[in-house]
C-alpha cells in the first residue's frame, strides 16, 4: 500500500530440539501427568508438556536454572525408584521436590492447544466485552490473558 | 523540491503532520528509517493462540539477552510483539550505570502507535500554568485555551472512549461510550470516594473505538493490542492518520530511509535540505522542501538536530539557547499497589478490556499539600487471577486441575505515574561512537532527583491507603524507580518557549533558530505533568501544521 521495503517477519515454528536420554525422559513424562493428570480431559503428558519442557531447558532457560531443573530430576528420578507412593515420595513434608518442573508444568499445559482450549476456554476474539458477567461453579475459566502471560524461574521458582 | 513538507517519521505525530498539511493541500514526503507495514499482512501474531508463538509468548529468552538487553528491560517483550522493537545489538547507544537510560524503539512504519498504551488524557490549565512558575523548568509558550481545540479536532478524529468527568484538572473531551468498570472497580471507586473526600476514580480514557468511525470497527476485545489490530480498532499511523493522508494523493512515502541530518544554511537562517541514507545500501543522498517537521520521536528528533550543524559555528544550527538535548523528562513510573478484593466471586469480565480505569491526580491542586512538587495519576484495573497462580504452591493432581478451573480472587492493581520535573543534567548529547548509517549516536545520562523520589514514595503509601479503604486484603507496594525511559515517555529534549535563550521551540513548535523546522513529537515538551502525552503530541502537532500551512500560504515559509 505504502513504500517498499521488507515487510514483518513471519512467525517462526517452536525450535527443534533434542530429547532428554530415555530415562530422563520417561520420568518428566510420568512426573507431567502426576502433576495434571488425565480425566475427563488429558494430562500433562498427551498435552505434550514433556517435549515443551525439554524445548524451554535447551532454548529458554540460563545455565542457573538448567542446572536446577536437572537436579530436580534428579530428585524425581530417585523418588521413583525408591518405590511407593509418589505422593508421598515426591515430597519433603509438604514441599514438593521439583517446585521448578512443577510450575513449568502448569504454564506448558495451560499453553498448549489442549490445556487452552479443552481443558480452560479458548476465546480468541471475544467480539463483546461484559464487565461483570454471571459466572457459576460449573463455567471453566478463560485461558487468556489481556496483557499476555509472563512466566518466571527466578530461584526459588515455586515458591 | 522533492515535496512542499519532508516529514521525518511516520509515528504517532508524524502521521498527524502528514494528514493535516496533505489536507491543507501540500505535498508531503514521509520519511520513514524502517520497514513498510501493511496493516492488512503484517500483524503476523494477532490473534494467534498461545501455543502457536514459538515460545508460548514466552519469549524467546536467548535471542533478547543477546540481542535486545534494552528492549528487554520492558516488561512482556516477548515473541508475539519482538518484531515491533529494534534490535539494540544493530542501533546501540551510550548511556552510563549511574545515570542509566532505556530507550524503548520500534523502528517500522507508524513506530510506537502500533504499541503505544493508548491512554489519551488532555493536559489542563494547572498543567500549563504551574510549570516555570514554581521554580521548575520555563513556562509554556501557550495556555491551554490554546490547545484545547485542537484537543477536541484530535480526540473526534482518533476515536477516544471516556466519561465526561467533569474535573478541573483533567479537562473533558469529545468521548464515545467507554468499556466500562467492572463491579470490583465500582467496589474500589466507591470505597475511595467515601473514604478520601470524593477522591475520583474514573474510566480510563483510550484510543479504541467503541463505536464505528469511517473503515474502522469497534474493539473485538481479543486483548494484545500491541500485536497489532487488522480492525483498526485503535488509534494508530495505519488504521487512522496515514489512510487520510494517502487518500489525498498527496503523500510519498520512502521507508528504510535514516535521516542524517538537515541541510543549514547560514545566510538565509532556514533549512534548505535533507540528507538521507538508504537504510540498506548505505547509500547517502539529498532531498528538499520548504519545510521540515521533525517527528523521528523525543531523541531521534535530537539527535537529528544535534547533528545538523551551522557553518558558522561549527555547532548544531538548532542549539542557540544549549537547551537541545537537556531537559530530558520520563514519567515516575513504577510504584504501584497490588491486593486481593474479598468477594464477587460469583462474577467475571468476558471479553479483554483494551483499557482500565484512572486515579486522576489529587495532590497538590490548589497550593501545595505534599512533599514534593506537582503530582500524580495511576493507572489500574480489577481483574480475577487466572491459572497461572498454580505455578505457586506445593500441590499436583486433580486437585490442583481442578482448582485451576475455576478462576482465581478478585486482584485491584494501580501503578502511579507522575511528572518528571526537567533537569538541565539530564540530557543527550552525540558520541564519537558512529552507527551502522555512519551517523554520530547518542550519549544519554538521565537521573531521577529528589522531587522524584519524593513523589514515588506518595504513590506506594497512597496506593495502600486506597486499597485499605477498599477492604483489600494481602496489600503488596512498591515505591522503587528503574532507569529513566521505561514508563516509554520520553520528552523534552527540544523544548517549547518564548525565550530563544532558554527554549529550542517557539509556541508553534518552530526553532527559533530555523523558521522552516518544526518539531512536533515530545522533543518539544516544556513539561511532563502526570497524563500520558501521545494525546498532547497529536494536538500539538495538528496546530502546528496548520500554522506551517498558513505561513506556507502566505509566503513566508
Amino acid at each position: 500500500m505504502m513504500g517498499g521495503g521488507d515487510t514483518a517477519p513471519a512467525v517462526s515454528p517452536p525450535p527443534s530440539y533434542t530429547p532428554f536420554p530415555p530415562e530422563r525422559h520417561a520420568a518428566l513424562e510420568r512426573l507431567v501427568d502426576l502433576v495434571i493428570p488425565a480425566d475427563d480431559t488429558p494430562g500433562g503428558k498427551d498435552a505434550g508438556v514433556t517435549g515443551f519442557i525439554e524445548m524451554m531447558h535447551q532454548h529458554w532457560m540460563n545455565d542457573e536454572e538448567r542446572r536446577r531443573c536437572d537436579a530436580e530430576l534428579d530428585l524425581v528420578l530417585a523418588a521413583f525408584a525408591a518405590g511407593g507412593d509418589p505422593a508421598v515420595t515426591l515430597y519433603d513434608g509438604a514441599r514438593f521436590k521439583a517446585p521448578t518442573l512443577r510450575k513449568l508444568t502448569v504454564y506448558g499445559y495451560y499453553t498448549s492447544e489442549i490445556g487452552a482450549s479443552q481443558e480452560l476456554d479458548l476465546n480468541l476474539v471475544p467480539g463483546a466485552y461484559d464487565a461483570c458477567a454471571a459466572f457459576g461453579a460449573d463455567d471453566k475459566a478463560p485461558s487468556l490473558y489481556v496483557w499476555g502471560i509472563s512466566m518466571s524461574l527466578a530461584s526459588g521458582a515455586g515458591a | 523540491m522533492d515535496a512542499d513538507v519532508i516529514i521525518v517519521g511516520s509515528g504517532i505525530s508524524g502521521g498527524w503532520a502528514a494528514k493535516e498539511l496533505t489536507e491543507r493541500g501540500f505535498s508531503v514526503l514521509l520519511l520513514e528509517r524502517g520497514r513498510n507495514v501493511d496493516p492488512s499482512s503484517d500483524y503476523v501474531t494477532e490473534h494467534l493462540a498461545p501455543y502457536e508463538l514459538p515460545y508460548r509468548g514466552f519469549g524467546d529468552r536467548q535471542r533478547y539477552a543477546r540481542d535486545y538487553k534494552v528492549q528487554s528491560r520492558m516488561a512482556g517483550l516477548s515473541d508475539a510483539n519482538a518484531h515491533w522493537f529494534v534490535n539494540d545489538a544493530e542501533n546501540p547507544y551510550e548511556t552510563v550505570p549511574e545515570a542509566d537510560f532505556a530507550w524503548i524503539r520500534g523502528y517500522h512504519l507508524g513506530g510506537r502507535s502500533i504499541t503505544w498504551g493508548r491512554a489519551s488524557f488532555r493536559l489542563s490549565p494547572l498543567n500549563f500554568s504551574e510549570a516555570g512558575r514554581d521554580g521548575h523548568g520555563i513556562p509554556w509558550p501557550i495556555g491551554y485555551d490554546d490547545l484545547a481545540p485542537w484537543y477536541s479536532h484530535v480526540e473526534r478524529f482518533i476515536g477516544v472512549n471516556g466519561d465526561a468527568d467533569g474535573i478541573p484538572s483533567l479537562p473533558d473531551g469529545e468521548f464515545m461510550p467507554p468499556h466500562g468498570m467492572n463491579c470490583v472497580e465500582e467496589h474500589v471507586k466507591g470505597a475511595v470516594a467515601a473514604k478520601f473526600g470524593g477522591r475520583p476514580i474514573i474510566n480510563e480514557r483510550s484510543a479504541v473505538l467503541t463505536q464505528p468511525i469511517g473503515d474502522r470497527q469497534p474493539c473485538h476485545y481479543c486483548g494484545p493490542c500491541i500485536r497489532g489490530c487488522s480492525t483498526g480498532s485503535y488509534f494508530s499511523s495505519e488504521s487512522s492518520t496515514l489512510p487520510a493522508a494517502t487518500a489525498t494523493g498527496r503523500l510519498k512515502v520512502m521507508t528504510d530511509v535514516v535521516v542524517d541530518s538537515l541541510v543549514h544554511d547560514p545566510a538565509t537562517k532556514r533549512v534548505t535540505g535533507v540528507r538521507i541514507i538508504d537504510a540498506k545500501s548505505r547509500t547517502r543522498s539529498t532531498v528538499s522542501a520548504r519545510v521540515v517537521f521533525l517527528n523521528a520521536s523525543t531523541l531521534g528528533s535530537t539527535q537529528i538536530l544535534l547533528n545538523s550543524i551551522d557553518a558558522d559555528t561549527g555547532r548544531s544550527f538548532a542549539n542557540r539557547s544549549d537547551a537541545l538535548g537537556r531537559y530530558l523528562m520520563d514519567h515516575v513510573m513504577g510504584p504501584f499497589g497490588l491486593a486481593t478484593i474479598p468477594g464477587f466471586t460469583d462474577r467475571m469480565p468476558m471479553g479483554n478490556r483494551p483499557s482500565g480505569i484512572y486515579i486522576p491526580r489529587f495532590q497538590n491542586l490548589a497550593g501545595t499539600d505534599r512533599a514534593f512538587r506537582r503530582g500524580y495519576g495511576y493507572q489500574g484495573s480489577a481483574s480475577r487471577q487466572m491459572w497461572t497462580r498454580g505455578g505457586e504452591g506445593d500441590d499436583i493432581g486433580l486437585s490442583l486441575k481442578h482448582r485451576l478451573r475455576q478462576p482465581g480472587p478478585w486482584q485491584m492493581f494501580i501503578g502511579g505515574m507522575g511528572e518528571c520535573m526537567p533537569y538541565a543534567d539530564n540530557r543527550a548529547v552525540l558520541s564519537k561512537q558512529i552507527d551502522n548509517w555512519g551517523r554520530p549516536q547518542l550519549h544519554v545520562e538521565f537521573h531521577w532527583h529528589e522531587n522524584e523520589l519524593a513523589m514515588a514514595k506518595d504513590m506506594a503509601a497512597e496506593a495502600r491507603a486506597m486499597l485499605a479503604a477498599a477492604g483489600a486484603t494481602d496489600i503488596v507496594v512498591g515505591d522503587t524507580l528503574g532507569p529513566g525511559g521505561l514508563a516509554i515517555h520520553e520528552m523534552g529534549t527540544a523544548r517549547m518557549g518564548d525565550d530563544p535563550a532558554q527554549a529550542v521551540l517557539n509556541a508553534h513548535n518552530q526553532c527559533h533558530d530555523a523558521a522552516n523546522v518544526f518539531v512536533t513529537d515530545g522533543a518539544c515538551m516544556t513539561a511532563s505533568a502526570a497524563q500520558n502525552p501521545s494525546l498532547t503530541y497529536m494536538a500539538l502537532t495538528a496546530r502546528a501544521a496548520a500554522f506551517a500551512a498558513d505561513q506556507m500560504k502566505q509566503g513566508v515559509l
